[in-house]
């Protein structure tokens, strides 16, 4: 298969993963409409060496839903003076899931800066005639509207709010984004430079489950310092119903997965035979209660732990990507793709995702 | 968007000024700094780092004391920024891992 090209059905997509409802998220590096080079989604990813801001969950299609907002135009909004003035645009929303805003300004007059949100989404403010586009969590339930401000006028059309539901990752941080690359072979990956570069969710509930599977195709850059690929909470080394993928785990030539429930951080660690530079698809699978951990390598199974996981499911919290709660363990290297599954995945079904994931970085398994 | 990819290690008797400043530049500048670099790898950290990606305007800026203290609206001397840039290191297109070598400096690890 060609790099980037999409398969054809579900059926060989990591989106049959999570057609039961599975919590989740799916990030591909080779599908480029789904990345932005900022955090609020205004400007999209279009070539590699942009940085990437916002990605967006392929678990469920990154398909936008119907339009919320009820009023789609406001003509001739009256200046607003030195207070804000507020149209309301109707509709609801909920607060913490994802929306796509849309809105064009045309005749806009005056000084100052137009705005969309009345404390229903982060600011964004707008002071041209133009279409624009933001893709934001809500803050509130509070009814959308747009507002003026300061000494202007303008005619807002083509109003759309519509929601864009999954768990999409950011990076506000400029400096700290990682890098739509495009390797020899022509994968496409995102670099993580190993200083400050990562990528985090919103929260995501996996409060209801205890069993977790992770696909990661990755290439390790360095073995000079234990590198985060993707974890839950800000650490898994003290936190319950945590899980972490690493590459490596201290400085040497491995790889380890690790999760628990009130006993965190039972890990399963490779052999140290996989020094970087290399490109691997790893598998981490584990079961709390099952006290159960394994790690795959390019389809093998390379470790496992029968440890005491202790009791209790995985957490309601923030996925980190690239570092340790955003701030420590940098990765350095490529992430091709990310798959994480919460829920038990049969030996056939991880065999076809790890085939998937090699498929978009050169590996055949 | 025209970026460039910019390292930039800055003494901790700076890094107050250095997140001040970058933060009044863009949001996006928000979060900048945080990570730490010592001559052994061990905390304390003696300097910080960013590295990655900022928009063009923002590299230029660096350049440019005045520009980089009329940010702070008069809330700051211009000695005071001219201190924190000649006591920084900025580097455009280089790897941040030679930059930090060459420096003598090393990532302040955490256990696992």
């Amino acid at each position: 298969m060609a790099a980037g090209s999409s398969c054809a059905a579900h059926g060989n997509s990591p989106r049959s993963l999570f057609v039961n409802g599975e919590q989740g998220a799916w990030f591909d590096a080779s599908d480029m409409s789904t990345m932005y080079q900022d955090s609020a989604g205004t400007t999209p990813v279009t070539a590699v060496g942009q940085p990437v801001g916002l990605m967006l969950d392929k678990r469920l299609g990154a398909v936008r839903g119907a339009v919320v907002n009820t009023t789609t135009s406001v003509n001739g909004v009256a200046i607003g003076g030195p207070l804000t003035t507020a149209y309301s645009i109707g509709g609801s929303i909920t607060i913490n899931e994802v929306y796509e805003i849309q809105f064009t300004v045309s005749d806009y007059a005056g000084t100052g800066t137009l705005g969309f949100g009345s404390s229903s989404f982060a600011s964004a403010n707008v002071s041209a005639n133009g279409t624009y586009r933001y893709i934001l969590p809500a803050v509130s339930t509070r009814v959308p509207a747009l507002f003026t401000r300061d000494t202007n006028t303008a005619n807002f059309s083509n109003i759309s709010i519509r929601p864009l539901p999954g768990n999409h990752r950011t990076q506000a941080t400029a400096a700290s984004r990682p890098t739509l690359r495009q390797d020899a072979s022509g994968y496409y990956y995102l670099e993580y430079d190993g200083i400050d570069d990562s990528m985090a969710t919103g929260s995501v509930d996996f409060s209801g489950m205890d069993k977790m599977t992770v696909f990661a195709g990755i290439n390790k850059a360095s073995d000079a310092a234990s590198g985060v690929v993707v974890e839950l909470t800000t650490t898994s080394s003290a936190t319950a119903g945590s899980f972490g993928l690493f590459a490596p785990v201290t400085a040497a030539a491995n790889y380890q997965y690790r999760s628990g429930g009130t006993i965190p951080a039972v890990g399963a660690q490779s052999p140290a035979s996989y020094a970087a530079p290399i490109s691997n698809v790893l598998t981490g699978q584990s079961d709390i209660a099952g006290d159960s951990v394994t790690l795959r390598v390019n389809g093998s199974q390379v470790a496992s732990s029968a440890g005491d996981q202790g009791t209790g499911n995985f957490a309601n919290s923030v996925l980190y990507f690239g570092r340790r709660g955003g701030s420590t363990l940098p990765f350095n290297g490529r992430e091709y793709q990310t798959i994480i599954r919460g829920a038990a995945t049969d030996a056939t079904t991880i065999q076809r995702a790890e085939r998937f994931v090699g498929s978009r970085m050169g590996i055949s398994l | 968007v025209n970026w460039t990819h910019v390292t930039i290690i800055v003494p901790h008797a700076h890094v107050s000024l250095a997140r001040q400043l970058a933060a009044a530049a863009a949001d996006s500048g928000v979060g900048m700094f945080l990570t730490g670099l010592s001559a052994s790898g061990a905390e304390p950290a003696t300097h910080w780092i960013s590295s990655g990606l900022i928009q063009q305007e923002f590299a230029d800026l660096l350049k440019d004391p005045q520009a980089v203290a009329d940010l702070a609206q008069g809330q700051v001397p211009l000695s005071a920024v001219q201190a924190m840039l000649t006591a920084s290191v900025i580097r455009e297109g280089e790897n941040p891992h030679d930059v930090i070598s060459e420096c003598g400096l090393a990532l302040i690890g955490e256990p696992l």
